[in-house]
């Protein structure tokens, strides 16, 4: 038995050096999950992330921490892909129909879900200003699963429409409101030397929008003039391939969001000419194993053994527990304020779980800001505990998201 | 003036920081040299290569070598797609009609550009056994060009199908007869190496690569066996295809073997590999263009030894050029294939890349030269230059010639 346990091991160590190899494991792994998902009822991209999971370090270690860091890469293009679609969804006409709705919603459950999140925590005694920020890193959502989710079900319609709307207004009201709170957490927490200026922070957050949004233009204007008169369309997937690497490159060298650029870019291509669809629809045959290798990298990521400390259980339940009713008391709140229909005040909400890419790179931010290396020792203490809430409600929600995603767009658009 | 130029050179490192940007910036940049090869009539990769050549480090190094080191990962993936669909043509009927012109030429090939090589480098002074050296590295092909621009030109038929043939066997041939010169320069070094045992080596090499092969082939098989979506498949495919890669890598066996045996056991187990390539046929386009693009970036222009280098690498080039083809014409002819193979089919074999540097750069540090005498090193390396130099020539004048010799000999 040892024996046998040496020799896999010695396998997993002739191989796992190869990102190929990786990648490869990954697909083969998670396509088993996924039929396993498949019968259970679950949405195939569960599959996936368990098999990452289990192929990543706190289990297998099969794809150990450096290659999920290679894998990185992967991430990137297959969000990029993901966020251009969702920007080809905003034709002027469907902005115009359900543009209101949209808004109204999106801004309501984000405040909700900050208020729901701040106070629930505050309750359970901990220190108002991490609270705040928790609370404003809770307003985020992932599109990922949902576009993935909604794709796989080829489901159609207003209900989905107004999902892809809100996923992606979130993402820019979760900037600012993130900001916002940081500023306020600055005041208080620092000293002279460290403390951000409230209006500067307010300011560096519009600009990091109003920028992600002209790159994406520039980068959708240019894609429309490269591609409109083409009509091979491998030459058409080049191109588009080529300028979603481009944004997303531009974006990150920039400290900019990726995701906006690219749904900027998806809305412009799509609003400057009816051909532009071409340009997004060549994109399709590269998504299978894009978004499966996606997922699965998502699931090597996640960190079991924060599972063992008590208090971030209890805060991370907390977390979870009162962003759902934030967020589902908002879209519930927002759409009978926009008076939407009836569908969408009852099924909507349960599509906002997932957490991600976005949330994680919030802490990471909040860790790396000279506000938090030059604080003392407690503080620092107290952002690592945050870091870990963020990760257990991450890990939640990757797991419970995509399941509640897909009952309620099958509902929601009557599938 | 100044601030604009310090704006070029941050542009310039943060696309070197990051693979996104430097993948869509050669996409973009060989996408209009492509179409400028189109205009021209000229193999659209030959566009892709020369763009590369431009972006990378012997002309204005906007990309550099790290990066480049980087963007290989995406070269082993297009080969190994490369090699799969060519191992997808194989199924038995076809290779029972075929196998014997397939097998002559592939012979008269290898030999032939043994032959024309080794007596040319000779005739203009390189000792013999050097010379030999350099004529069992130029039965190499290189499949890739060769089967895109089929592609391309969307090409079928006997004379494309004869094409799949000889670029198959063509590198496990080229394997045997390069280790058996090395092992005979060995032995004319006075080292105890044995011939016998560096074959079976070289055969052991190859016969692994297929046994590689054809696992990655039955689990693909059993995989897709029950009704696959064809999402799934292409996920499946994909998934093979990059493990079948990374064993090969690993074990330091082929991976154009490994995973050209892994598409000829789907062609014979079942009907799917109709269904696999065409799964894995959709997302080939940028996949394609950004390992063309990548191996330009490869080439390297800055060579030391200056003209001498330029001089023997197009004598090696011509010698090679001619040895091919009259080998090419001999087999073709004498295992009685149409007037048309035998004419066009050796113009289609000049493009020589990644196995014929892979062999050069093996001589440089294998043991045997480690423990030669300094001359040898110097050599070796002066052949290294030779090689590359030549491989530049072949990526930038082959495609065209090979263009020209499907489209006449397909009939196109």
């Amino acid at each position: 038995m040892q024996n046998f346990l040496d020799i896999l091991i010695t396998v997993r160590d002739t191989f796992n050096h190869h990102v190929v190899f990786s990648v490869g494991v990954l697909l083969v792994i998670g396509y088993f999950m996924q039929k396993a998902a498949q019968k259970l009822k679950l949405p195939v991209i569960t599959g996936y992330i368990i098999a990452g999971l289990i192929l990543g370090d706190s289990v297998t270690g099969i794809i150990h921490v450096e290659m999920t860091e290679t894998l990185r890469t992967i991430t990137e293009i297959a969000l990029g892909v993901i966020a251009i679609t969702v920007g080809g969804e905003f034709s002027r006409n469907k902005l115009r129909r359900l543009g209101v709705g949209i808004a109204t919603i999106t801004v309501v459950q984000l405040v909700t879900t900050f208020t729901c999140v701040s106070i629930a925590l505050i309750i359970f005694e901990m220190p108002w200003v991490y609270s705040l920020l928790l609370g404003a890193v809770a307003s985020a959502t992932a599109p990922a699963a949902t576009v993935v989710i909604i794709q796989n079900l080829r489901a159609r319609g207003d209900f989905v429409d107004t999902l892809y709307g809100i996923v992606a207004l979130d993402d820019a009201g979760c900037v600012v409101l993130f900001a916002t709170a940081f500023a306020i957490a600055g005041s208080v927490l620092g000293t002279s030397t460290n403390t951000p200026d409230f209006t500067a922070m307010l300011g560096h957050a519009v600009s990091e929008i109003g920028l992600s949004l002209v790159v994406g233009l520039l980068g959708g204007v240019a894609l429309h003039f490269l591609t409109d008169k083409k009509e091979n369309p491998n030459e058409i997937l080049i191109l588009s391939l080529g300028m979603i690497f481009l944004i997303t490159a531009v974006s990150i060298s920039l400290d900019l969001s990726p995701l906006l650029a690219n749904m900027m870019a998806g809305a412009v291509l799509i609003n400057l000419s009816s051909r532009g669809f071409r340009a997004l629809r060549s994109l399709a045959p590269l998504t299978p194993p894009l978004y499966a290798a996606f997922f699965a990298i998502a699931g090597t990521e996640l960190k079991l053994d924060i599972l063992r400390t008590s208090s971030v259980l209890i805060f991370g339940a907390v977390f979870v527990f009162s962003r759902a009713i934030g967020k589902y008391g908002g879209v519930w709140l927002g759409a009978t304020m926009a008076h939407s229909d009836k569908k969408v005040k009852k099924y909507l909400g349960l599509s906002m779980f997932p957490e991600g890419g976005v949330e994680i790179g919030l802490v990471l931010f909040l860790q790396a800001t000279p506000l938090v290396v030059q604080a003392p020792p407690d503080v620092k203490y107290a952002f690592s505990q945050i870091v870990n809430i963020v990760m257990f409600a991450v890990f939640i929600n990757l797991l419970i998201g995509p399941p509640l995603s897909k009952f309620a767009i099958i509902k929601g658009a009557e599938l | 003036m100044e601030s604009f130029l310090e704006i070029i050179v941050s542009v310039r490192s943060a696309l070197n920081e990051h693979v996104v940007f430097a993948v869509g910036f050669l996409l973009f940049v060989g996408y209009f040299f492509g179409k400028v090869a189109q205009r021209l009539k000229l193999p659209v990769i030959s566009g892709y290569i020369l763009a590369g050549l431009i972006l990378g480090e012997s002309v204005t190094s906007i990309i550099d070598k790290e990066m480049t080191g980087t963007l290989h990962i995406v070269t082993e993936v297009a080969l190994g797609i490369v090699a799969l669909t060519i191992g997808g043509e194989f199924g038995l009927t076809k290779v029972g009609r075929l196998g014997k012109g397939i097998l002559f030429m592939t012979i008269g090939e290898i030999f032939g550009a043994l032959i024309i090589v080794t007596f040319a480098m000779w005739l203009f002074s390189w000792p013999l056994k050097y010379a030999v050296l350099f004529g069992s590295i130029a039965g190499a092909t290189a499949p890739a060009a060769t089967i895109v621009i089929i592609q391309e030109l969307k090409a079928r038929g006997e004379f494309v199908d004869l094409i799949y043939g000889v670029v198959a066997l063509d590198d496990a041939f080229c394997v045997l007869v390069f280790s058996a010169t090395f092992a005979l320069f060995g032995v004319s070094l006075g080292q105890k190496v044995s011939i016998v045992g560096a074959v079976s080596g070289a055969i052991w090499e190859i016969g692994l690569s297929l046994i590689v092969g054809v696992i990655g082939g039955l689990i693909l098989h059993l995989l897709t066996f029950r009704r696959a979506s064809e999402n799934e498949m292409l996920v499946l495919s994909l998934a093979t295809v990059f493990l079948v890669n990374a064993v090969s890598v690993s074990l330091g066996v082929s991976l154009l073997l490994a995973n050209m045996m892994t598409g000829a056991t789907i062609a014979n187990l079942s009907n799917k590999s109709n269904r696999v390539m065409q799964s894995i046929g959709r997302i080939t386009p940028p996949v394609y263009a950004a390992f063309f693009i990548i191996a330009g970036t490869e080439l390297d222009l800055g060579l030391d030894g200056g003209l001498t280098t330029l001089l023997y690498a197009i004598l090696y080039f011509v010698a090679r050029g001619i040895g091919e083809y009259s080998g090419f014409f001999l087999g073709a002819m004498v295992s009685g294939l149409s007037k048309k193979v035998q004419k066009y089919i050796g113009l289609c074999s000049l493009p020589q890349a990644g196995v014929a540097i892979g062999l050069a750069m093996f001589l440089q540090t294998s043991p045997v030269t480690a423990s030669a005498p300094p001359e040898v090193k110097v050599a070796f390396t002066q052949m290294a230059n030779i090689i590359l130099f030549s491989v530049l020539i072949n990526e930038l004048i082959g495609p065209p010639i090979s263009k020209y010799g499907i489209i006449k000999g397909a009939e196109l």
